[in-house]
This record gives C-alpha cells, structure tokens and sequence, in this order.
C-alpha cells in the first residue's frame, strides 16, 4: 500500500469508468462519480497518488480572473475548497487568508480597474489596492515593485497532499478503487466506441474512460488517434527554512512570472517561470532556474536574501495553447473523457471534476465547463484570459 | 553512526513492551518533531512508501534535508516491515546539497521575465 485508501491486490476485469490518473482530477471525479451513485469506478497511476504535479504546484487558490470562462470555472472550484474539510472528513488546511495580484508597473496600475470591474460583473468579490494599502498587507516586499494589486480576500491556499489524499480517503470508503503501481498502456476501442483500457496488470473493461493523466494525457490521447495540441512543459519551486510569518496572503507577480505563500510551518514556497514553456518531461531541476528564482524572490522580497533555501523541485505539466484546460468528452470517440491540459490543476479540481461528474452521469455538458471542450482548440478558438501567471513564446 | 544508539537501545529492551507513550517521546526528527509513534501510525493508517511516509510525517523535510532522520527512519522501516536489513530506498534527494543563501544565489543576468 502506498496510501490511505489505496485498494490491495489487482484489479477485477471490468468497471462502470476507468479513470487513468490517481492525481487531483483522476480523485476529485472519482470522488464526484461516487456522490452521484457511480461507485463502481476504477483510478489507476503508474506510481503513488498525487505523485505527480499534484504534488508538486504552488497550491494556492482563487477565482478572480479577468475572463467569464476561468471566473466561473474557478469560483465554483474555491466555494469547493472552503467546503471539503468537513465534506471529506479530513482537514485539507484550507487558508483563506486572501490571494494578492501585484502590480509592479504603472501600466499594470493602469489595467487594475477594468480587471476588478470584469470580475464583479462575473459575481466575484475583489478590491483593488494602491501601493500604501499592498505595502500595509505585505510590508516586506520591495517598494519599487508594490505599486498596487488586486486581492480577492476568499482566496489563499491548501495542503496539496491534504486535498488528494482526502478525496482518496472519501472516495475509497464510497466504495471506489484506487490502484498504485500500474500503467495504463492504450485506450480500446470497438466500432469507434470506448470499451477499456489495457494495462501491466492486464485488460480492464469499462463503457466510459477518462484521461485525468496529466503530462502524460497526450500519449494516451495518441493510442486512440485523438489529436490535441498539447505539449509537456516542466515548472520549478523552491521552499526555505521556516521564518517567522512575514507574509500572510498568496501572492502572484506577474511582472516577476511569480507566485509564493509561506507555509502554516513557516516555510516560504516559490515559484517563477521564464517566458515559453520549457519542453521537457523530466523532474529534474535546474541551476539556472535556481537562481532565476533567487534572483526574483530577493528581488521583490530583499530580507529574503539571507533565508536558505532547502529544496527544490520540478513538476510537469500538459499545456495548451491558451493555457485553459480540456474538459468534455473526447471528439469523435465516444465514451472517451478528458479532463487535460491543466496548468492551474490543483486549483481548479474541485471545481472541475464536479462538472465533469455530472456531464457524465447525466450525458448534457454543464454550461461553466461548455467553454472548455476540446473542440475549440481544434477549430483554433482561444480562450482569453489575460491574469495568468505565465507568458508565452509568442507574445514575450 | 547515529544508527548506533538506536539499535543499542532495541537491544537493551528484548521482550519488553513498547508503549506508545513511550514512542510518543522517541524524537526521530528532530527538525520537525516527528516521533517514532508518528512513523508507525502513519505507517498503519497505510502511508507505506518512502515517498508518501515523508510527506504524512515531514521526515526529510526540515533544515536537515533529511540528514538527521534518514538512517533512523530506514531502521523503522526496516521494523515495520518485518524485520531483516534497514530499508535502503529513500525518498528523492533534491538539490541543493547543503541549505544556500538566496542572496548567494542572485545573478541580474539569467533572469527571465520582465524583472530587469
């Protein structure tokens, strides 16, 4: 066993669902399957659940974006959040201590308004702070780069682990199977239509399969022909030693391509990205985006300059080209569902898997998730969204 | 040689029952207080991977980056699962080798993004 809730011994020959991926997703609609009466359902990983991106984000939470699209989908993923503890039984450490986007240009200033009117009209609570009130709420930042910011107060962070393993746990005693350890080679098909996946530890019949397998969701996309423009793309984190609390929110720059909370232990967690996706599916760190990220954080916090840092770590992500995730039913293969491309994953599980469950046991698309059916990236439909932490190629 | 004092202490007490009261006093991380009672109730409630003990524990985690812990946690192991050599797999090592000072690490030119 590698986790609470892990099923011993192998899997039984057929399932109502099979889901590839014992991630946040592969759970969360897992977990949303079994509340809607569907428990007859199998998740499987090649390795430990959440050993994948899902442990290893930034973990932090909100909903305020600047589009109808991710808004909606967010805000339903943070009213989730705030209901899990006691939905699930186990304490995901939850912190709605308020998640800050910094402006560090007067241009950035300049666009605050418009941002927090747009997320207003979409039904989510924000305000938009000059540089005396960010200074105020987080006073060691660099002053030269705290001219304003948008902070949605609900929003903060949760343990990662926490989440998936609570879902795991819930999802397990609801009467679902969990298996660690074995690879799901291909998606089958019969007549176009879905009827299983197979695996190391053989053929698993199920009439409905869902890809919750993260980076690599596009190989398994490939063994059933389904072409997506999806990439794999590696992120770096670090986490010092524990000080004492200096910064209470979570806190986005994406000036800096940065984001960064401290840990209830007092660790200070960071991540920061450079402009493009850096292609690869290896976990290995890098020098240069250790110092990438020193340079930032130092930069934007300087009393930071003499904090150690004790680890640091890399995840992978599959990324689309507008950086919103896949979610509906594969194009032309029915029984087939993806819940892929995700770079904010972690926070918006919750959220998506509760509309992926319903579009599944109820056969019509929700209209929060109808934005993000693949079919738009095929018929080249971008979504627009322009709050995002992360800057592509193109555009940089 | 930290695992020495471990092992003469198990020695010591052949036949004699553990309690958890006294486990509960058996620091094996000194960075963030885990205990030995902590290992094996996270090893029973199923966290049974190197991996996954480390994250429901916090071994490996501290400012030690796991240098205190390791040996100790490999002999607990090793014990939970039943006896025999102490466990050799152990959680991913990840750089730095030794805690670095963010500011050592600060270098205006490979910066990436708009932090110039």
């Amino acid at each position: 066993m590698t986790l609470p809730g892990v099923t011993a011994g192998p899997p039984a020959s057929s399932y109502d669902v099979v889901i590839v991926g014992a991630g946040v997703q592969g759970l969360a609609t897992a977990y949303e399957l079994a509340r809607r009466g569907v428990t007859n359902v199998a998740v499987v990983d090649r390795s430990w659940p959440g050993g994948g991106a899902s442990g290893r984000n930034g973990e932090m939470i909100r909903s305020a974006f600047s589009s109808r699209e991710w808004t909606q989908l967010f805000e339903l993923s943070l009213k989730r959040f705030a209901e899990l503890s006691a939905e699930l039984d186990f304490n995901i450490l939850f912190s709605p201590s308020g998640y800050l986007v910094l402006a560090s240009t007067e241009e950035e200033v300049a666009g605050q308004d418009a941002i927090a009117a747009a997320q207003a009209a979409y039904g989510v609570e924000t305000e938009v702070l000059g540089a005396a009130q960010v200074r105020k709420l987080v006073p060691h930042l660099n002053p030269d780069l705290a001219l304003g910011g948008i902070l949605q107060r609900k929003g903060g962070f949760a343990h990662h682990d926490a989440v998936v393993w609570g879902y795991l746990r819930a999802a397990a005693r609801a009467g679902v199977s969990v298996f660690s350890g074995i690879d799901v080679l291909g998606v089958t098909t019969a007549g176009g239509r879905v009827t299983g996946v197979r695996t190391s530890a053989g053929d698993i019949a199920a009439d409905v399969v869902v890809n919750a397998a993260g980076t690599t969701s596009d190989d398994l996309n490939q063994t059933v022909g389904v072409e997506l423009p999806l990439i794999k793309a590696r992120l770096e984190m670090i986490v010092t030693e524990p000080v004492k609390p200096f910064l209470s929110c979570a806190l986005a720059s994406p000036h800096m391509l940065g984001y960064c909370h401290q840990t209830a232990r007092g660790e200070f967690v960071g991540g920061t990205e450079r402009p493009g996706a850096d292609e690869t599916d290896s976990l290995n760190t890098t020098y240069h985006m250790l110092r990438d990220t020193a340079t930032k954080w130092v930069k934007l916090f300087p009393s930071l300059a003499g904090v150690r840092i004790l680890r640091s770590w890399a995840g992978t992500v599959s990324q689309t080209p507008d950086f919103a995730p896949v979610l509906g039913e594969a194009p032309g293969v029915p029984g087939y569902w993806l819940s892929v491309g995700w770079i904010y994953g972690f926070m918006g599980a919750p959220g998506a898997a509760q509309l992926l469950a319903e579009a599944i046991t109820t056969g019509r698309v929700p209209d929060t998730m109808a934005p993000f059916g693949a079919q738009r990236l095929l018929d080249g439909r971008l979504i627009e969204e322009n709050t995002l932490v992360v800057i592509s190629e193109e555009a940089s | 040689m930290i695992r020495q004092p471990f092992r003469r202490w198990r020695e010591r007490t052949p036949g004699r029952r553990r309690s958890a009261a006294l486990d509960r006093r058996t620091l094996v991380c000194p960075c963030h207080d885990a205990t030995l009672f902590d290992l094996r109730n996270s090893w029973d409630e199923g966290y049974q991977h190197p991996e996954t003990l480390k994250r429901a524990t916090a071994v490996f985690m501290g400012p030690c980056q796991g240098k205190m812990c390791a040996k100790l946690v490999g002999n607990v192991v090793a014990e939970l699962q039943g006896g025999g050599e102490p466990e050799q797999r152990r959680p991913s090592v990840r750089p730095p080798l030794f805690p670095v000072r963010m500011g050592d690490l600060v270098h205006e030119d490979e910066v990436g993004g708009g932090a110039a």
